[in-house]
């Protein structure tokens, strides 16, 4: 009886930790990891609601001749440099500016964080609104510092760059707070050792501040760069990913596919690129994130 | 006296890079309340009136002639109903891999870390067949199942993360003083993690509730959130600009709110990870 009981023990205590996981991992088989390879599957098919056909790598052949989804995947890639650099420069600069002794310092370090966290869809909304070449906010302000009115998001010239400003309003508050926390963190004797060294103070910031924050940067860019390459909410609400295919994400190009085309076997092999783009960058933020959990 | 001349100079030019950031981050949102109370006259007209007679008709239009609130109570039903769950479920999970060592561990502790970069256009099109086959689009359950799946592996990482800067010594102590081991986690693992929970729960709030393309997709007439409803205000001709800027505004009210008394909290759970000490 008692050794009954202590083998049962033992398989209760051996179990645990697979028990404590269980149910967040039902969630994520359910809802995350089926879907995902449910997805590569239909990628092999000639999917749409009238016929369902196995035509193996034909939609992947598709891909690579199909001019509009090479035009996605540049305008993502053009899209994704910008805001990433974007926010990252404006982000140091703000960063260290906030980090000063400010009047008010605090309201103004709270007050950044505002655009963050508003509802993307109702940010994009609200941008359409104020880049209307008629009625928009924006060109008024062009015309009152003397400017030529603009078309904003509805010029295939402008349409993307429209689309790259409100994200990087809305997103690089993120950076601002990630590197303001980091600089708290530096020690200061650092810069005093730098400046007996007679250093300027561009290159305190180049030799003491740039390597103290280069792991923040590092997840920053990886993150972030993902994010943008996923980039839906606002083209869809700016511009709908026109001009033409002038704002057309790779997102939104699978959305258009899969949605209005119904053709879900050739959206599923899109979004696939997608996918292995976010793979990459998957495979390096857990590795940086995970080699950060064990220092 | 070269030097403080210099300094002055500096001042002067900080802060006046600081009114310019400051006015263009706060304009947009400042435009979208005005325009929200203006009359549909007074919405289109360049040059803008600044000084005009507010009215509320653009929020009588949204939330008693469409049923905007129904939206709103939607998506907060979603958005917290996940939120509790990846919550609860992370929670648990967090603690097995911070406590525990066991086969597969690192396996599977990648895998559930990864499905954070996991695009959600990939994932949609089987979900939408699935639920179609089950009878379950348009149903508080499939968006439920869908967002805890979204976010109960960020919650696990994040978890874990809060449980490895608590000393273990004190749940195994706990666990000498004849807790169980769940008692012991609930006990006094669950108030000295608080903090970086309530973080959690905050930002995940406001992720889910900021959702668009999930409930784009899986929600109908029943469902419907109040992200897709704004998406609605697009049409090919005239555009109600003056109920979308009160919707809007509505929509990312709760938001504000909650950036300006939880600042502490969302500050901390954007950094969890990011930042040590």
């Amino acid at each position: 009886m008692l050794r009954r009981g202590r083998a049962l023990r033992v398989i209760i205590d051996k179990s645990y930790p697979y028990l404590l996981i269980a149910p967040a991992m039902v969630f994520l088989i359910a809802a995350l990891f089926y879907p995902l390879i449910a997805s590569l599957n239909v990628s092999f098919y000639s999917y749409s609601p009238m016929k369902i056909e196995f035509i193996g790598l034909e939609n992947y052949r598709r891909i690579f001749s199909d001019p509009t989804f090479w035009d996605s995947l540049w305008v993502t890639s053009i899209f994704a440099a910008i805001v990433v650099v974007g926010e990252l420069l404006l982000g140091l600069l703000l960063a260290s500016i906030l980090n000063r002794e400010l009047r008010a310092g605090n309201l103004l370090r709270s007050l950044i964080m505002l655009p963050l966290v508003l509802t993307p869809v109702a940010v994009g909304l609200m941008f359409r609104f104020m880049y209307n070449p008629d009625y928009g906010i924006f060109n008024y302000f062009l015309s009152v510092v003397g400017l030529p009115p603009l078309l904003w998001a509805a010029d295939t010239q402008t349409a993307l760059l429209s689309v790259a400003l409100v994200d990087i309003w809305q997103i690089t508050p993120y950076p601002t707070i990630l590197f303001l926390a980091g600089l708290k963190t530096i020690p200061r004797e650092q810069y005093e050792a730098a400046e007996i060294d007679g250093a300027s103070r561009f290159s305190k910031f180049v030799h003491v501040t740039l390597p103290w924050l280069t792991p923040m940067i590092v997840l920053f860019l990886i993150i972030r760069t993902s994010d943008a390459f996923q980039i839906f909410d606002l083209v869809f609400t700016i511009t709908g990913g026109g001009p033409g295919n002038a704002s057309r994400s790779l997102s939104m190009y699978a959305f258009i596919t899969g949605w209005s085309g119904l053709e879900f076997g050739y959206a599923s092999a899109v979004s696939y690129v997608i996918v292995a783009i976010c793979m990459g960058f998957a495979v390096a933020y857990v590795r940086v994130f995970t080699r950060k959990v064990e220092v | 006296m070269n030097v403080r001349r210099f300094q002055r100079i500096e001042n002067i030019v900080v802060y006046l890079f600081l009114a310019v950031v400051y006015i263009v981050v706060l304009f947009p949102i400042l435009w979208t309340f005005l325009t929200s109370i203006k009359n549909p006259t007074e919405t289109f007209l360049i040059p803008p009136v600044w000084i005009f007679k507010p009215t509320l008709e653009n929020y009588v239009d949204a939330f008693a002639k469409k049923p905007f609130f129904f939206y709103m109570m939607n998506s907060g039903i979603l958005a917290i109903s996940a939120t509790g769950l990846s919550t609860l479920f992370g929670f648990l999970a967090g603690y097995s891999f911070a406590r525990f060592r066991f086969f597969s561990k690192d396996f599977l502790f990648f895998g559930i870390l990864s499905t954070r970069m996991v695009p959600v256009i990939a994932i949609l099109i089987p979900l939408y067949v699935q639920f179609w086959n089950w009878g379950l689009l348009d149903s508080y359950f499939a968006m439920i199942l869908v967002y805890t799946a979204r976010t109960v592996g960020y919650a696990t990482w994040q978890m874990h993360a809060f449980f490895q800067s608590i000393p273990r010594d004190l749940d195994e102590s706990a666990m000498i003083d004849g807790c169980s081991r769940l008692g012991a986690l609930f006990r006094v693992v669950l108030p000295l993690s608080l903090p970086g929970l309530i973080s959690f729960v905050i930002l995940n709030l406001v992720y889910l509730w900021n959702d668009f393309i999930v409930a784009m997709i899986l929600t109908g007439s029943h469902t419907k959130t109040a992200t897709v409803a704004i998406a609605g205000f697009i049409t090919y001709l005239n555009i109600q600009w003056g109920s979308a800027a009160a919707a809007s505004t509505i929509v990312m009210l709760p938001m504000m709110v909650l950036v300006i008394c939880l600042q502490k909290y969302i500050v901390s759970g954007l950094l969890a990870g990011a930042v040590k000490g």
